[in-house]
């Protein structure tokens, strides 16, 4: 199994009510709107795609660049 | 982090609730959990002490530089083991240690902040226990640490990789540092201003005006939401697009608002404010608080409100990371009394078991801080587990009210979640909604299906002889009443009047109003009663609108047509009429001052009235040996009962005279001449008739209370100069007269005092303005059922409708709406809280006049009082208080200053007004509109008076940077202080007065002169001269250090700041109070062993002295251990006993004096000019001794007592003490005497010396305590045990022979 950058970004999409297109690469996710519930949301719905970032690790940045950057990390490393 | 950093901005207001009272262990937040399974424990020790490793802030330790707060890293906590498989129940021992350890507050700068316990309750079970300062961690951190050890352990045990360790703290101070400067927190504050813009006062579900300050405890009750609730959330939730911790806040929030009193609705929700930050990762303290101000639209569709109050929520997010400490700094709402939010909804849906590679683990939560008011938490995943969890501050909640909330929350999230709008959502459970409508008034009672003049002509027929009213010298019989009023009744029949009719009596108090009344009744007809003192034209208006048949007036009454039917016209003589009335008829109409337009006319049916009049005949045991007083005007409905409840009993009628209802000594005469047995007053009545010198001694078995609010006040005055009971009844004219009872007895102590419980067949039910019941303990509307409600209004429908409801519980049947609000008590009585109407606002905090009044009154400085919120001259509105004086002690600046220190700045009156008697209107009640406009300017303040005054407000204005010093009135927190400027205040009053008020005095009474009081009052008492004098707070045997020569104990502050943790009292000469001492050592020994007795009535207690305190503290053990006392430490400073001071010379009046220089800590020997008692007060004075500053008689005292006592020690014979002395000598003193520890050998069984090179002097000295103080915390502490385990084996010994 494999997460790509534009199921990351449909997912979070889908989290914040918004289309795919509203959310770029360096926008802060927080300020669209993302809490720490949905942020769980996500990680689970990612883990469960076979790729377990951690929340921690997630929670501390800011945007879905740096998110890709850790999923991209995880898989290449697997 | 090697040296000591500022506090981040998270810990600065916890910092601030912890220095308020550092005896608090409420920042404790603790845990456990509960592994069950073969646990490795070097596994587990090596995973803890690693993720330990990871989290610094468990090592925090605060403390103070230069004023500020600063934190600092000391040593990391390690792990404890307890292995308690041994003991009969290990699990409770373990969780009562818990609770004990929880329970110890812990002193920042010294005691480690983090501990951690391994309990081993059996081979598979072991709780884990934690507690850290919320300082150091807050919830998130707690998890995360947690988490990170069950993580370190699985890693360990399954060899799979380690997660990647937790962010350093340096981190969190980085990101706080870079926080300050940031941008956003401009524009967050901006969006917060905006947000809370123009919050009044914010209410709770707690007691109105009720301090929101957490204690040392909470109350918890916890409930674990079934499953169905649980899909049914996550459903809902996901139905309206909404996350389900989103939901639960959102209906949270609603069932708060729906329980809490006036006031803005505003919930704090915790935020954790990490995400997208440095601190993201760095377990440490970083929560916020945030003010959620928001009032669900009850009837918005409920997954519109969801999708809303969700957006609303997220809004807040992205705004959470400015502190709500700061928001009150903006808004300057920093007192106690100003908070920014009610309740707390917490939600965490990660708090769960952390996971240990095979065990099975449980997560149980101790504490988890502060709780102010209530906080609601939801802890778990809505999956697996959904807990909720209600804390209350038990200041203001009892636990049955704590578990009611978690049930009716429960109930109201079920109900909510199965609604398609809030409005059709019960507040109450539906067990609740039973008793609130039908338990409480269940008042069934089978009512005679009868008018009132058919029971009145029955007992005229039953007892014709008895008298049945008497005025003056004038007494009817029933038989002479039956005779005429059936003479009148005829007369009134041909005149037109019956069923349905009305004549109206306009007479005075005399047999004739008696005559027309009970005539008018057998007419068939209704009265209505009138005042003949009406100008003419309202007589006119009233006559012409209840279209009165008659007008039974005196003959020269100017009615503005109407000619009267007067007295002396009577018939004396005649036939009556057949009884024509049925009970559905009306038997009266009563006009009522409506608050606006003209007077509204109440119909009143005689089934109603009669339900009233044999209810309260059945209920307070009327009999034909009852003399009921008549002196209510005729227009107030409370004289129904007087005028027709005599009639029904086979009672007596008196009238009182006219005009007597407003003048005590007429009624105390009545009362007297005529052996009244039962009469009315109104409370204002009621207070002046207690303040009348007639009244006293006057017994009469019931005195009934109405039209106001009785308070305990009257309840207190009233048994303390009244023999008989006392009953407060509440009832409007709409419901025939009253319809609750409430007996304010002797032993009555309820505070309000209730208006009670229904009447026969009325139920009483307090509504929110949906009509819903509101639970027990939250105001609402008061509305009124059953047989008592008027019919409504004479020719007004309209008025009608819109106060008598159709009731929504019982079809068919009405409601009547008071418009007075009241609650419900737990245990169901009512209490009254005031008219809907007459809410005050100051400052936009709710305030309430009675509680001002209360205080008023309670100063003991006036008899009487109201407080008015007047806008006088288009001024703002301003609090002002009328007084009736009390006999001595009143003046206006004494009472301002003692209400000052009682009510907080905004509830003081501005303005006092003293008045010889409360104007009251025809009808006895208050009257509001005669009191007078306060003549005093706008409150212009004051200059500080006094030394003290001038040096705090001084340093007011140095903390607040202000250019002046403030008026003796200005408050504090006005100001413009805050809860950091508070704590600068206090160091500072410290430095200049060398005693600290504390914070908590400062948040007591904020204005200048008020702490100044304050202040002088805590000196006093700390300086006092009381016997017992408390050196020191603590837990265990105490230590009780026993004057020396002077009386005084003072010396012993020193050694008793030095000693751990125990109560240290001294013990004070009585003398030095004015009290007297017996002649003999021996019998002061023993009395001062009564007073210790009585201080510690079991256990050891151990006694020290020095001087002659030793030779005492000798006596006294001796005492103790005759008494069967376990015996303590006896320590003795440098004291021997009488016999070796027998050969020496009594010390003169001089020679006393110096012992004074002593007592303060200075050598006497340094010092041979101090030889008049002027130069040792001046010196004393001049090195700032408190002793300087003693009151003659006291000094007097100190020197009587140093010759007194001598003489009497020399004549002392010591008796045998069964036990050890510790003996402590002056090594550098004492030459040429032999005056050494042996000299006490031969008065205990041993004696154990210890030598300082020290003068006797400086025996209590910095140097002496050094060493004093843990040699005799060591013996204490090893009595102490040696008294435990007597006690223990004595129990044992116990239960082996039962």
């Amino acid at each position: 199994m494999t997460l790509t950058l534009d199921d990351m970004r449909a997912d979070l999409a889908a989290a914040l009510d918004l289309p795919p297109e509203a959310i770029g690469m360096e926008e802060n996710v927080y300020d669209l709107g993302l809490d720490s519930m949905r942020l769980m949301d996500l990680m689970l719905r990612w883990e469960a795609a076979g790729v377990a970032i951690d929340y921690g690790v997630l929670s501390e940045r800011l945007t879905l660049a740096a998110w890709w950057a850790e999923a991209e990390r995880l898989q290449s490393g697997a | 982090m090697d040296r000591t950093r500022p506090l981040m901005e998270a810990q600065e207001g916890l910092w601030y609730v912890q220095a308020l009272d550092p005896a608090n262990p409420i920042l404790n937040t603790g845990q456990y959990v509960e592994l069950r399974g073969p646990l490795d424990v070097a596994r587990f020790q090596a995973a803890f002490d690693a993720a330990v490793a990871q989290t610094p802030a468990l090592s925090l330790r605060f403390g103070r530089r230069d004023g500020r707060p600063v934190q600092w890293l000391a040593a990391p906590p390690v792990l404890a083991h307890a292995d308690l498989s041994a003991l009969p129940d290990p699990a409770a021992e373990a969780r009562a240690r818990m609770a004990a350890d929880s329970a110890r507050a812990r002193d920042l700068a010294d005691d480690p902040l983090a501990g951690f316990t391994l309990y081993r309750l059996g081979p598979d079970h072991w709780y884990w226990y934690q507690r850290i300062h919320h300082l150091a961690t807050d919830g998130y951190a707690f998890v995360m640490f947690t988490n990170r050890v069950g993580e370190l352990y699985t890693a360990a045990a399954n060899g799979t990789p380690e997660p990647p360790p937790f962010a350093p703290l340096e981190a969190a101070f980085e990101e706080d540092a870079a926080w300050r400067d940031n941008p956003k927190r401009a524009e967050d504050r901006a969006f917060w201003l905006a947000e809370l813009k123009d919050l009044g006062g914010v209410a709770g579900p707690g007691p109105a005006g009720a301090r929101a300050l957490s204690g040392h405890g909470y109350h918890r009750h916890r409930i674990d939401l079934p499953a169905a609730l649980m899909a049914r959330l996550t459903a809902r939730a996901g139905a309206a697009r909404t996350p389900w911790p989103e939901v639960l806040t959102l209906l949270s929030a609603a069932y708060l608002s729906r329980v809490s009193g006036e006031g803005a609705r505003v919930t704090g929700l915790p935020y954790m404010a990490r995400l997208g930050t440095k601190a993201a990762r760095v377990p440490c303290m970083w929560m916020n608080v945030l003010p959620f101000r928001w009032e669900a639209d009850e009837d918005m569709a409920l997954n519109t409100l969801f999708a809303e109050g969700a957006a609303r929520l997220q809004r807040l997010r992205r705004h959470g990371r400015y502190r709500s400490e700061q928001m009150r700094r903006d808004l300057r709402r920093t007192g106690i009394d100003e908070r920014l939010y009610g309740p707390l909804v917490n939600i965490q849906p990660f708090d769960v078991a952390p996971r240990f590679a095979g065990m099975d683990t449980r997560l149980h939560i101790l504490s988890a801080g502060a709780v102010d008011d209530l906080t609601v938490t939801f802890r778990g995943d809505a999956r697996s587990e959904l807990a909720l969890e209600v804390d209350t501050n038990p200041g203001l909640y009892t636990a049955a009210e704590t578990q009611a909330h978690a049930e009716r929350l429960a109930a109201f999230l079920e109900a909510a979640l199965a609604a398609d709008r809030l409005a059709d959502v019960p507040t109450v459970t539906p067990a609740e909604h039973h008793w609130l409508v039908e338990g409480v008034n269940a008042t069934a009672h089978p009512l005679p299906d009868t008018t009132l003049d058919a029971l009145i002509a029955a007992q005229m027929r039953a007892t014709p002889d008895a008298a049945a009213v008497v005025f003056g010298d004038t007494t009817l019989s029933y038989a002479e009443l039956d005779r005429r009023t059936a003479a009148l009744a005829a007369a009134l029949r041909a005149r037109g009047a019956g069923p349905g009719r009305i004549v109206a009596v306009a007479l005075p108090r005399s047999e004739h109003l008696a005559v027309a009344l009970v005539a008018t009744l057998r007419a068939g007809a209704a009265f209505v009663p009138l005042d003949p003192e009406n100008p003419p034209a309202r007589l006119a208006t009233l006559l012409a609108r209840t279209e009165a048949v008659v007008l039974l007036a005196e003959a020269g009454l100017n009615a503005g047509g109407m000619a009267p039917f007067a007295p002396a016209d009577w018939p004396v003589a005649g036939e009556a009429p057949e009884p024509a009335a049925t009970p559905g008829d009306l038997a009266y109409v009563l006009f009522t001052s409506g608050s606006t337009g003209e007077p509204k006319g109440v119909m009143i049916e005689h089934r109603a009235i009669v339900n009233r009049l044999l209810w309260m005949r059945d209920h307070y045991g009327f009999g034909p040996a009852d003399r009921i007083l008549q002196k209510t005007p005729t227009t107030f409905d409370v004289s129904v009962w007087e005028l027709f409840l005599p009639y029904l009993s086979g009672a007596t009628l008196v009238f009182a005279a006219p005009g007597a209802h407003r003048d005590p000594a007429a009624i105390a005469r009545a009362i007297r001449g005529h052996g009244i047995t039962a009469l009315h007053f109104v409370p204002s009545m009621l207070s002046a008739f207690l303040a009348a010198p007639a009244s006293e001694g006057i017994a009469v078995p019931r005195v009934f209370a109405s039209g106001e609010e009785l308070t305990p006040d009257h309840r207190r005055h009233f048994h303390a100069r009244i023999q008989g009971a006392l009953h407060n009844l509440y009832g409007p004219t709409e419901a025939a007269v009253d319809v609750s009872w409430w007996e304010a007895g002797v032993g009555d102590t309820s505070a309000p005092l209730p208006i009670g419980w229904p009447v026969w067949n009325t139920a009483l039910l307090v509504l929110d303005a949906r009509m819903r019941p509101v639970p027990p303990g939250v105001p609402g509307e008061l509305y009124l059922g059953g047989v008592q409600l008027a019919r409504g209004y004479l020719g007004r429908d309209d008025l009608t409708a819109a106060a008598f409801r159709p009731d929504p519980f019982h079809p068919g049947a009405r409601l009547y709406a008071t418009g007075d609000l009241a609650l419900r008590r737990a245990d169901g009585a009512v209490v009254y809280l005031g008219r809907a109407d007459h809410q005050v606002k100051i400052r936009g905090m709710r305030v309430e006049l009675g509680e001002i009044e209360a205080e008023v009154r309670a100063t003991g400085l006036v008899a009487e009082a109201v407080v008015l919120a007047r806008a006088d001259a288009g001024g703002p509105k301003r609090l002002v208080a009328y007084v009736v004086p009390a006999d001595r002690g009143f003046s206006e600046p004494a009472l301002t200053a003692a209400l000052a220190l009682r009510l907080p700045a905004h509830m003081l009156p501005a303005a006092t007004v003293a008045l010889p008697a409360l104007p009251v209107t025809a009808n006895g009640k208050l009257d509001r509109r005669a009191l007078p406009a306060p003549l005093l300017a706008a409150p212009a303040g004051t200059p500080p008076r006094g030394p003290v005054e001038e040096r705090i407000a001084a340093l007011y204005a140095e903390v607040l940077h202000l250019t002046d010093p403030p008026p003796r009135e200005a408050d504090f927190f006005a100001l413009g202080g805050d809860s950091l400027s508070a704590l600068t205040l206090a160091l500072r009053l410290e430095e200049v007065f060398s005693r600290a008020p504390g914070l908590g005095q400062i948040f007591e009474t904020p204005g200048i002169a008020a702490l100044a009081r304050a202040m002088e009052a805590a000196e006093e008492a700390r300086s006092g001269l009381s016997p017992l004098l408390a050196l020191r707070q603590g837990e265990g045997p105490p230590l009780v250090l026993i004057h020396p020569a002077g009386g005084l104990g003072w010396c012993y502050r020193r050694l008793a700041r030095a000693l751990e943790s125990r109560p240290v009292w001294a013990l004070q000469s009585p003398l030095m109070e004015g009290g007297t001492i017996p002649a003999t050592l021996a019998a002061l020994a023993a009395d001062y062993a009564a007073r210790i007795a009585a201080l510690a009535p079991e256990g050891p207690v151990h006694l020290a002295g020095w001087s002659l305190g030793g030779i005492l503290a000798q006596d006294i053990a001796v005492e103790l251990a005759k008494a069967g006392r376990p015996a303590g430490v006896v320590a003795l400073i440098d004291a021997y006993p009488a016999e070796c001071w027998r050969a020496e010379p009594e010390p003169d009046a001089a020679a006393a004096l110096r012992a004074l220089l002593a007592i303060a800590g200075h050598d006497p020997d340094a010092h041979p000019d101090l030889d008049s008692r002027a130069k040792v007060v001046a010196f004393l004075g001049q090195h700032r001794t408190p002793l300087g500053s003693l009151p003659e008689p006291v000094l007097d005292a100190v020197v009587r007592l140093v010759t007194g006592t001598n003489r009497m020690m020399r004549s002392h014979h010591h008796r045998h003490l069964a036990g050890t002395l510790f003996h402590i000598r002056a090594g550098r003193d004492h030459a040429g005497r032999d005056l050494t520890a042996a000299r006490w050998a031969p008065h205990a069984d041993a004696v154990e010396g210890m030598e300082l090179p020290l003068k006797h002097a400086e025996m209590l000295g910095e140097a002496a305590v050094a060493a004093i103080a843990p040699a005799l915390e060591a013996r204490m502490r090893a009595a102490d045990q040696a008294a435990a385990s007597a006690s223990a084996a004595g129990m044992d010994a116990g239960s082996a022979a039962m």
